[in-house]
């Protein structure tokens, strides 16, 4: 059951992505996101969760990749094969996996850099504080250069700085990654807290679904370039086949590699 | 990538695929000759004028051979040429002016210093790329003009050094006609050259490091010394064509070799089409015809009837083709010629086949 | 003490026109080798903008600083746009082939003869002598002032103003600054026009003090070792770096051999690519980025 339909802010239907016009990187991958709430999404290593966001936030133009079938739209408009520079003035801010702070400039400067234009004095201080209030430690911080920050800092930051310009829709790329696991709970507990109180909408996508299933509301599980599961969060870690894939659970007995590999792609003959 | 059909291993001689589907046809076989005759013939009904561009192209043929094969097959980024050019043709002067060195001396003398040059220009390539690399060679290219113009100022009070023509087994080579012949044996002696290195185990270790140095490196090829070995034989070569113009001219001066014919040089693999030795000699005719074509046709339109109007429009007109080819055609005149043939052949070509 | 003002003035004269190379460089990574053409078109510029104001040298020079400042827009969205995309060192030599099309374009409209614009300006260059052990002309000390307030002014701007602080992000991440709403090519436009309001005021003074003609366009290929030496994405870098070029220099031509001059900068390019390939203050990165 997927989240409840309507109006939903973010619609992604029968998105096809191919790269260099030939290797399709996902296929008819459809998925809501609400208004408010977080989803998720997972998959292994080269499911096409990274491919899938940069469709929808318009990065895919640098791996000289194009969305040639399906649709995105965002607040009622297509988005898909758009620049970079529309869909952040659309209301769509990601955090992005590699590049995500400007390392030689200060924490502030992070901050007051990347608000939009037209944001007067004011109201950009305002933004900031809202930042530090949720990251204090990024407070500490205030005049050091990004590049020195600590891993788990650096993506408060680059939340903090996604937050500066007002999205409707934030999406991280690789919550987790390389992050020790008292870090990911902090991080994960602010981001509800933003999520709440702000009302925004998020899109995570995550390779430990265990992290994600813990906070978001709902997912989509992707396996080689299409969506194999979805659902309530608590739907899919319920689910057996979930479980076994993704979470480490194998009911007692273990898995080999093997198996597991026949499973997957039983499973993915049988999608038309 | 750099190797269009597979080869199969029987195939030995340097014929590149076209030739020898030439060969295979009769049409094709009439059309080789009729080539190869308008070769031979073009000195013997062409104008002084025309030879003379004849011969230009030739020269200028052999530099670009040496530039495609650095740049184009290896991936190196070399703007050092005219210093190369300028040190074979000043090996040419000194030796002739200070030794009375004859040809078949100094033109090993040349080549020979040409290969320590070649180590010297290739040494940046082992730790820099790109940017860094241009920017290394383009030194090196002034040191090599301050040093040639100290010689110049000092020993031959600056004014330029004359060299008499070459005597080669008891014959003085002078005269349009037979220097035709010499460059054009010189041409076809390089692309052998060159088209067998392309074969060879080398090519395919540039082929490598062109596409992609980590992985080349990974693959176990030994990457510094096959850019150190790119930029030896393009030095070599290049220095003996800069002797070669010492001796068709007559004269040695170090005006002639500015970072002006460096960017020519680049323009002619540019403009031709990487990686590919026909390129090499399609964009060498074009950039030696260009000024003439030029002055026949854009400076009537003007009205600039003076030389130095002349010389300023021909300057203006080479940048503007050159940003053309940059921004419109980055592949050269044969990927414009390939584009072309792509689309006539268009609907022989299966859809699924993937473009580009 | 001569020495030291030749010292002075020279690092002075490289400095200014080093920071348009910077500039350039720290935002788009592209070494614009166009910039001493540039500079010459700007020091032509005021040659015309003076005849046609004749007698009124501050418009003239006010014009002409206009200008120049189109002149960098235009070269932006005409040319430079249009490479994006491509490798940096296809745009490198697009930025040598606008160099050769600029120079063959301003012979054909100003023509090749030497000119002297300082006549036009109406103003005068009369020698000074300092501490009366030296001496050097009026408007190489105007250089030297000129070029100290333009690096004071480009140091408070990257510091503490907002289109200043969007320039060095984009320079350091061009992908999170498009996302975050940065406009990139705003931001490139932007750097390209300053590059050639300081080449063209650089160019300026230089032809106030020594004539004009077709070879100024080589004084600015000369000084981009400097900016190299300094590392070519720092402006401080480029003060350093124009330092140790220039004392190298005159120091080269004093006590060994005067027509070192050109192939100067260039030794101390060498020296520097081989011990430290990314300069003094530069940003190590990898060399090859695309």
């Amino acid at each position: 059951m997927t989240a409840a339909d309507g109006q939903a802010l973010l619609h992604v239907d029968g998105l096809g992505v191919a790269y260099q016009r030939s290797i399709i990187g996902v296929q008819d991958v459809s998925l809501r996101v609400p208004a408010h709430g977080i989803v998720a999404l997972l998959g292994s290593n080269g499911a096409g969760k990274t491919t899938t966001l940069r469709a929808i936030s318009g990065f895919l133009g640098l791996d000289n990749a194009r969305v040639v079938a399906g649709s995105v739209t965002f607040k009622g408009r297509r988005i898909e094969n758009l620049s970079p520079h529309q869909t952040a003035r659309r209301g769509i801010a990601i955090v992005p996996e590699r590049e995500k702070i400007f390392p030689n400039l200060s924490v502030a400067d992070n901050l007051t850099v990347v608000a939009p234009a037209g944001v007067r004095g004011a109201e950009r201080n305002g933004l900031t504080e809202l930042v530090y209030h949720y990251f204090p430690r990024l407070a500490e911080h205030r005049r050091r250069a990004a590049g020195l920050l600590s891993g788990g800092e650096r993506q408060m930051l680059a939340i903090g700085s996604a937050l500066v310009c007002k999205p409707d829709l934030l999406m991280i790329d690789e919550l987790s990654l390389g992050l020790a696991p008292i870090v990911v709970d902090e991080l994960c507990g602010r981001l509800l807290e933003v999520c709440r109180e702000l009302g925004l909408a998020v899109l995570v996508v995550e390779q430990s679904a265990a992290v994600a299933l813990r906070f978001a509301d709902h997912g989509y599980v992707l396996e080689n370039g299409q969506v194999a599961f979805s659902g309530s969060s608590r739907e899919l870690s319920r689910d057996v086949r979930v479980q076994e894939s993704y979470l480490g659970a194998s009911g007692g007995g273990r898995r080999k590699y093997g198996d597991v590999v026949e499973e997957r792609l039983a499973r993915g003959n049988s999608h038309a | 990538m750099f190797s269009r059909t597979p080869r199969p291993a029987t195939r030995r001689l340097p014929i590149p695929a076209w030739v020898l589907r030439a060969i295979a046809s009769r049409r094709g076989r009439l059309g080789l000759a009729v080539g190869a005759a308008a070769l031979l013939v073009i000195p013997f009904v062409a104008s002084s004028y025309e030879l003379d561009l004849a011969n230009q192209v030739l020269l200028a043929s052999v530099g670009a051979l040496a530039l495609m094969l650095l740049t184009g097959f290896a991936g190196q980024i070399s703007l050092g040429h005219a210093g190369l050019m300028a040190a074979g043709a000043f090996t040419v002067g000194i030796a002739y002016k200070e030794f009375g060195a004859p040809f078949w001396v100094a033109l090993p003398a040349s080549a020979v210093l040409g290969a320590m040059l070649g180590l010297i220009f290739g040494l940046p390539s082992v730790r820099l790329r790109g940017l860094y690399l241009a920017v290394s060679t383009l030194a090196l290219h002034f040191v090599v003009i301050y040093l040639c113009g100290e010689y110049e100022t000092n020993r031959a009070m600056s004014s330029a050094i004359m060299v008499n023509a070459p005597v080669v087994f008891g014959h003085q080579i002078y005269g349009d006609r037979i220097w035709y012949f010499l460059l054009l044996a010189a041409v076809v002696v390089t692309l052998i050259l060159c088209a067998n290195l392309l074969r060879s185990r080398t090519g395919r270790a540039w082929g490598a490091i062109r596409t992609n140095e980590t992985v080349a490196a990974a693959m176990g090829i030994n990457v510094p010394r096959y850019k150190l070995l790119a930029f030896v034989i393009s030095a070599t070569v290049t220095t003996v064509s800069g002797a070669l113009f010492a001796y068709q001219r007559g004269f040695v001066s170090v005006d002639a070799f500015s970072f002006y014919l460096t960017i020519q040089y680049v323009a002619m693999i540019i403009i031709g089409g990487m990686p590919s030795l026909a390129g090499a000699l399609l964009g060498a005719t074009f950039i030696v015809l260009l000024p003439h074509a030029i002055q026949g046709v854009l400076l009537p339109m003007l009205g600039a009837d003076n030389p130095g109007s002349a010389f300023a429009a021909i300057y203006a007109a080479f940048g503007a083709v050159m940003i053309f080819f940059l921004m419109f055609e980055p592949r050269g005149l044969l990927g414009a010629w390939r584009r072309i043939q792509r689309r006539l052949r268009f609907k022989r070509v299966p859809l699924g086949e993937v473009s580009e | 003490m001569q020495l030291l003002v030749n010292i002075v003035v020279l690092t002075a004269t490289y400095a200014l026109i080093s920071c348009g190379y910077v500039l350039i460089y720290r935002v788009s990574r592209v070494l614009n080798l166009a910039h001493g053409a540039l500079m010459m078109l700007g020091a032509y510029l005021l040659l015309s903008t003076a005849l046609v104001f004749h007698g009124n040298p501050v418009l003239s020079l006010l014009m002409a600083a206009a200008l120049s400042l189109v002149v960098g827009i235009l070269v932006y969205v005409f040319l430079m746009h249009r490479m994006t995309g491509q490798s940096v060192l296809a745009a490198v030599l697009a930025t040598i082939a606008l160099s050769i099309m600029l120079r063959g374009g301003i012979a054909l409209v100003w023509s090749a003869q030497s000119r002297q614009p300082i006549q036009h300006l109406g103003v005068s260059n009369p020698t000074i002598a300092i501490l009366g052990a030296a001496h050097t002309s009026a408007c190489s000390l105007l250089l030297v002032a000129v070029a100290g307030v333009v690096y004071a002014l480009l140091f408070l701007f990257m510091r503490f103003s907002r289109w200043g602080l969007r320039m060095r992000a984009v320079g350091q991440a061009p992908l999170l600054a498009a996302q975050r709403g940065i406009s990139i090519h705003g931001i490139y436009a932007l750097a390209w026009a300053l590059s050639a309001f300081t080449g063209a005021a650089a160019g300026v003074l230089l032809s106030l003090n020594s004539g004009l003609d077709s070879t100024m366009a080589l004084v600015g290929l000369q000084a981009f070792p400097a900016a190299l030496v300094g590392g070519l994405d720092s402006l401080g870098g480029a003060l350093a770096g124009s330092l140790i070029v220039a004392v190298t220099e005159v120091l080269l031509i004093h006590y060994v051999d005067p027509l070192l001059s050109s192939a100067a900068p260039f030794l101390v390019l060498i020296v520097m690519l081989v011990i430290r390939p990314w300069g003094l203050f530069g940003t190590q990165e990898q060399l090859d980025r695309v």
